[in-house]
């Protein structure tokens, strides 16, 4: 049985499924965790629907709708960092440029004949027919983002920990806002090839939240949320083989079930805890 | 109505002046919020911050951070403008919900503590084995030797505070500014963390303003008070906490009881 399992890995288009997935589920799982830990988690959700707008223009012009997409999703996170400065509410910028760009995408769209394969595989993930040369965008764009993750580690854990600690330190605070901005948006964009637009804030959040609830430290909460989306992606692509079902909704399934049993797993050690002093209360004020 | 007169600005600091604050006044829509504060800090000094809420406190403080700009008037950091102000890690700052804070985030204490050498060591720099060592020392001045590997959110009000006092002083500041740090602690680690104050600066020579609400140990820990109520009130040793016609200008009226005993520490206004 195991054998079965593995031996469909034989096929190219699963090895590239899974290489694909694994480099996104890496970064995911970083990137995720910062994002829950600020509170953006609708920022990937904003972000993937942007760049809708890219894959319309890019797919309606006979260009490379990935890259093109990218574009548009860096553009789309600057834009609501200005609105954000611009001291439109935190969640209404990313609703203005939401808009902005799913609205464009879906005028560009109809006006060039309406939804086509292509486009209804960026809304619900293509894992398994990417090429190899989607891999090797993937892998170079992911990597040069995990090295930018890895030199600017503990800046990014001081902003999330204390943003206005960090502004006091002397931090570029703003460049360091606008730079991971820039990041989810390339990491957004990547992913929605492994899930479809309408998932992809899930694979960046879920896998972070459920890691969050072990309770491990900041660099263990790291490797957690990596290990649990990695495994997410690789049962999920095997199961969706065998089940014959849509392999974005399996990944994301799975990482829900990582998360329900994370969050059981919380609850049951709490009891374990000291009662005195219950973990998930707000505080003693 | 004017009161500096009645308590003439005695004891001026002597010494290097860390923070001056000359003719400040902030607005904000409309409302004044900050007017005519005259605030001079010197080297090595506490410096406690009193008065009623809304009396422009954490305002004061946010000015002197650099977080906002005055309407009108200048403050001075080590010297330096604050608007051309570069060395800001020369300044540890806690903010005011410091204890309160999402006691999910996973980081320990190890971790936490170690933020506070970001700054010092620079964008784009590696920590260095000095930066693990210094973070180490603070978190024993701290008295967190043997909770290095614990959630912080899952530490008590008191532990929690010196976790954020030992984060500040991990990276070796002149100046530490706390806004209501005793505020969500319970009375035996109030007394523990101005007893650790005290060491801070006689160790460190550090220079510390914070803010409290809470007169009765301000009066008895610290070197000199300024009261605050839209305008400085009053300025001098904590002796003056004891005039009743100072408190009566400072919260309108009245009665106020100051506890100078350390088993009671609480004070109100109104």
């Amino acid at each position: 049985m195991a054998n079965d399992l593995l031996s469909i890995f034989q096929f190219g288009f699963m090895q590239r499924a899974l290489i694909a997935g694994l480099v996104i589920a890496t970064v995911c799982g970083v990137l995720g965790v910062f994002v829950v830990l600020r509170r953006t988690a609708p920022l990937g959700d904003a972000l993937a629907h942007v760049s809708f707008g890219g894959v319309a223009i890019g797919i309606a012009a006979g260009l490379f709708p990935i890259e093109m997409a990218i574009l548009i999703a860096v553009l789309g996170g600057i834009g609501i960092r200005v609105l954000q400065e611009r001291h439109l509410y935190g969640e209404l910028s990313l609703t203005v440029i939401q808009a902005a760009g799913l609205g464009g995408g879906v005028v560009v769209i109809s006006m060039v004949g309406g939804l086509n394969v292509e486009i209804l595989s960026f809304l619900f993930g293509q894992i398994l027919t990417v090429t190899w040369s989607d891999v090797a965008l993937i892998v170079v764009l992911l990597a040069a983002t995990i090295l930018v993750l890895a030199v600017l580690y503990k800046e990014f854990f001081l902003l999330t920990f204390d943003p206005e600690g960090a502004r006091v330190s002397g931090l570029p605070v703003r460049a360091l806002d606008t730079g991971f901005t820039v990041l989810t948006a390339i990491t957004i964009v990547l992913a929605m090839q492994v899930v479809g637009v309408l998932l992809v804030s899930a694979l960046l959040a879920v896998p972070a939240a459920a890691a969050l609830q072990l309770r491990v430290g900041l660099k263990g909460t790291l490797l957690a949320s990596v290990f649990i989306g990695m495994l997410s992606v690789a049962a999920g692509l095997v199961l969706a083989v065998f089940l014959n079902a849509a392999a974005g909704g399996t990944i994301v399934l799975l990482c829900l079930a990582a998360l329900f049993i994370s969050l059981l797993m919380a609850g049951r050690s709490k009891q374990g805890e000291s009662g005195a002093r219950p973990s998930l209360a707000v505080d003693d004020r | 109505m004017t009161t500096t007169s009645a308590f003439p600005a005695a004891n001026r600091p002597v010494g290097q002046v860390i923070v001056r604050a000359s003719h400040v006044e902030l607005y904000r829509d409309g409302q004044e919020v900050l007017r005519d504060v005259d605030l001079e800090v010197a080297k090595g000094e506490i410096l406690g911050i009193v008065g009623p809420n809304g009396g422009g406190k954490t305002s004061l403080l946010r000015l002197i951070l650099g977080l906002d700009r005055p309407s009108s008037g200048e403050i001075e950091l080590f010297g330096e403008p604050v608007s051309r102000f570069r060395e800001w890690h020369r300044v540890g700052y806690i903010p005011q919900h410091a204890v309160a804070f999402d006691p999910n985030f996973p980081a320990t204490v190890r971790e936490t503590v170690l933020l506070g050498r970001v700054a010092p060591r620079g964008v784009f720099h590696w920590f260095r084995p000095e930066d693990f060592a210094v973070a180490r020392s603070a978190t024993e001045l701290c008295g967190l030797s043997g909770l290095e590997g614990r959630r912080v959110g899952a530490l008590s009000g008191g532990e929690k505070q010196r976790v954020f006092i030992a984060k500040a002083i991990a990276s070796r500041p002149d100046l530490l500014v706390m806004d209501e740090p005793t505020a969500g602690v319970d009375p035996e680690s109030e007394r523990r963390f101005y007893d650790l104050l005290g060491r801070l600066k006689d160790e460190l020579g550090l220079t510390v303003i914070f803010v409290s609400h809470d007169l009765g140990v301000v009066s008895a820990r610290v070197d000199r008070v300024a009261c605050l109520n839209r305008t400085l009130v009053y300025e001098g040793p904590p002796r003056a906490l004891h005039d009743e016609a100072l408190l009566r200008t400072l919260y309108g009226g009245g009665t106020v009881t100051i506890a100078h005993s350390e088993e009671e520490p609480h004070t109100h206004g109104h």
